[in-house]
């Protein structure tokens, strides 16, 4: 059974959120502002916060500086404030992820999944022999074998291979042209587009939303890389 | 005391005492002094040698008055005194009594005090000398006589009432203002000073050209002049020469300067710097004018700059806001009319309804956030963080990102990659926005089963990218109202999209200093992306 608290000034967004997150597993507890929130997570044994920014009484951020006092709970940013600085700024007080309204209610539910396992279950720190780790994303080579968030994901040798390659090298740029001399053992002569899809398809699976990576990093203009 | 002091009548008997008592010391005075000379010359021997004989009437008579005034001559010693003291006690009091009136606490000017004091002076001494010079036609004791009745008193009196009246003027103050001299001054004064008022006035209404015409003429005729006379000395014809060089060169460089001033300003405005304020203190006539006017354009553009930039930023706070607003329904509107199309429903209609319902919310959302986006871009608002961005591997990196999605919309894509490597300074996150816009255009617009080209060159010192696909729909508009904000590709405005996306990247392609140029011919689309290579 696991304890989530959604706090929001919007009563049909609560709702919709619950409905969304329909689970046997999930206990919901509802607060209007910060201040009900804070009280409730004083009193009750909270796994997960939804948290608003802006709320009447007390806005979303300093109800974070608060929580953060005293708790480590996850805590997922929920607003209409879509801006950069904002995103930064709520990452930065101690947020766990931000989510930007209208949200997709598919992404939520993801997101809210793998907080929940990764706060309860995969402790921080524990590394096991052949077994590469960057946040939620665990590759085992002995068995080739990739979880994210506790999941097993199904994945073709190549881009097994390629991965593993960014995973042994977390925060390292590689180049199309790298990747590919590494992966095909061979020259590229234009032919690494294929790098290019190949990697998307990686985003596509170990990442929620795919547009906005959280592990698998895209810079453009120079490579790939692993983010820890 | 005082009360003496302001009546006339203690003044007039003031002055008959003077003149009376005047004369009495001065008679007896003349007398005393006579006969101690008198005595000094041996009275026994000087009356022994005087023959009656010969002797007229007269001299007997003044012979008798002589000897008269010898016989009476200590008795004449208190009689003087007294006179003298009364003369002067009469004539101290008179000088104090002046300018006290009876209806007067203070000090006030009588009648003579209207006089100018030079004149008062002048008709004074005229008077006593008139008075004086007029016992000349008399002789004997006629005219000693007429001195001390007559002379006597009008120089006493005129003396006295003179300094009386002077006393009078000098507590009063500024006593020397009331004189003819001074009028005199005053009037002259005045008139040359309406004079130059009127010459300046009408030397600086002149137009420039002709302040500068009648300059160049006084220079004319100043040399003209000093040519004249010393036309015969040449050495002192070099001094003028020389001294009318000193004035005249510092003059026009002054002259210089200030325009020099003028025209730094002048480029200071023109270079944008608006807050150059151009100092006019030291200038004069149209210069001044015209530094102050600068100073004025200066002012005025940066209030009109100031203004803009804030009814801009307000704007898109405004934008911002309502877009933060919007959400948080839309969020609900969303949620729900895809929890509407998701329950189970026997009725088609409603579950068509709902789809539709579901789909037009999430292009409103799409559209609120390109609002906010095109309205950050366009005013600048976006930070942009240039980094060495290697053109090729980032068109490899794009074009691998939608090839599987070109595929879907039965779209060929074809890359065409320089070998050498091409890099430029640009924010790789604007890139992608960029290039994600003109991508999803391409899906949107593409006619499927056609080629899309996406290619990079090295056109001089440019990286230049180019897109080009074929459209679906006839693009009945030109390529400049492509770009504007809200207008797309086909007015009936059946297709997805909100008419952003090309506003979007053409001002993020100029934000990070590139070009974006759009070519529509037909159904040919063309889109050309240029950033100087480093």
């Amino acid at each position: 059974m696991y304890n989530i608290l959604i706090c929001d000034d919007e009563k049909d967004i609560i709702n919709a959120l619950r409905i969304y997150l329909n689970d046997s597993q999930y206990q919901f507890f509802e607060a209007y502002n910060g201040k009900q929130a804070l009280d409730i997570i004083v009193t009750e044994e909270i796994h997960l916060v939804l948290l608003d920014i802006m709320m009447p009484v007390m806005d979303g951020i300093e109800t974070l500086e608060k929580i953060r006092q005293f708790s480590n709970v996850p805590v997922i940013f929920l607003t209409a404030k879509s801006e950069e600085v904002d995103m930064i700024l709520g990452l930065n007080i101690g947020a766990d992820d931000y989510i930007t309204k209208p949200f997709s209610p598919m992404e939520v539910t993801a997101r809210v999944k793998s907080h929940l396992r990764r706060f309860l279950y995969l402790g921080a720190g524990e590394l096991k022999a052949d077994i590469l780790r960057i946040g939620g994303v665990e590759l085992n080579d002995k068995a080739k074998q990739v979880m994210v968030d506790g999941e097993n994901i199904s994945m073709t040798p190549t881009e097994y291979e390629i991965l593993k390659l960014l995973m042994e090298h977390p925060n390292e740029v590689f180049t199309p042209k790298e990747i590919y001399r590494r992966v095909w053992k061979d020259n590229p002569l234009g032919t690494e587009n294929i790098v290019a899809v190949h990697v998307r398809h990686i985003r596509e699976k170990i990442e929620i939303d795919a547009a906005n990576p959280r592990y698998l990093k895209v810079i453009w203009g120079q490579g790939y890389k692993m983010e820890k | 005391m005082k009360k003496l002091m302001s009546s006339t009548a203690a003044k007039i008997i003031g002055y008959v005492l003077l003149v009376i008592s005047g004369i009495l010391s001065v008679v007896s005075g003349i007398g005393i002094y006579s006969a101690m000379v008198l005595r000094f010359y041996n009275m026994e021997y000087y009356m022994s040698d005087f023959s009656m004989n010969n002797a007229s009437d007269y001299d007997i008579f003044y012979e008798n008055l002589r000897i008269m005034i010898f016989n009476f001559r200590y008795e004449l010693i208190p009689v003087f005194v007294v006179a003298l003291i009364v003369c002067i006690s009469c004539f101290v009091f008179l000088l104090c009594a002046a300018g006290h009136r009876k209806e007067y606490q203070e000090l006030c000017a009588g009648t003579l005090t209207k006089i100018p004091l030079d004149i008062f002076f002048i008709g004074g001494l005229f008077v006593g000398a008139l008075g004086v010079a007029s016992a000349d036609s008399f002789c004997g004791i006629a005219a000693f006589l007429y001195l001390v009745l007559v002379s006597l008193p009008i120089c006493l009196v005129v003396l006295t009432a003179f300094l009386a009246d002077f006393k009078v003027r000098v507590k009063l103050g500024k006593w020397w203002q009331k004189t003819l001299i001074y009028y005199m001054y005053s009037f002259v004064l005045r008139i040359w000073k309406k004079i130059w008022n009127f010459n300046k006035e009408v030397f600086l209404d002149l137009p420039l050209v002709w302040k500068a015409a009648l300059v160049v003429l006084l220079v004319w005729c100043f040399d003209f002049f000093v040519y004249t006379i010393n036309s015969y000395s040449p050495e002192s014809y070099i001094v003028w020469w020389v001294v009318e060089k000193i004035f005249l060169a510092p003059t026009i460089l002054y002259l210089v300067l200030m325009l020099r001033k003028l025209q730094h300003s002048g480029e200071e405005l023109a270079a944008g710097n608006l807050s150059y304020h151009t100092d006019t203190s030291n200038m004069f006539w149209e210069f001044r004018e015209h530094g102050e006017n600068l100073n004025n354009i200066a002012l005025g553009m940066s209030k009109a700059v100031e203004e803009r930039l804030k009814s801009e930023r307000l704007k898109t706070e405004l934008i911002t806001n309502v877009s933060h607003d919007i959400k948080t329904p839309l969020t609900s509107i969303i949620n729900y009319s895809d929890l509407i199309s998701k329950e189970p429903c026997e009725n088609e209609r409603i579950k068509e309804y709902s789809e539709a319902l579901h789909r037009q919310s999430e292009r409103l959302k799409k559209l609120i956030n390109d609002l906010m986006d095109a309205s950050k871009v366009s005013t600048g608002n976006v930070e942009v963080l240039s980094a060495p961005c290697e053109a090729d591997i980032f068109l490899t990196q794009a074009a691998g990102e939608y090839e599987e999605k070109l595929k879907e919309h039965e779209l060929n894509l074809i890359t065409k990659i320089p070998q050498e490597s091409l890099k430029i300074m640009v924010d790789g996150r604007h890139m992608w926005r960029i290039f994600d816009n003109l991508m999803n255009n391409v899906f949107k617009y593409a006619q499927s089963g056609t080629r899309v080209y996406l290619t990079l060159e090295k056109i001089e010192d440019k990286a230049v990218f180019s897109l080009k696909n074929i459209s679906h729909y006839p693009l009945d508009i030109s390529s400049e109202e492509l770009m504007e904000r809200f207008v797309r590709g086909d007015k009936s405005r059946h297709t997805e999209g909100g008419g952003l996306g090309l506003s979007i990247a053409k001002s993020l392609t100029e934000l990070q200093k590139g070009s974006f140029e759009l070519t529509v011919d037909g159904d040919f689309f063309k889109v050309v992306l240029s950033f100087p290579v480093v």
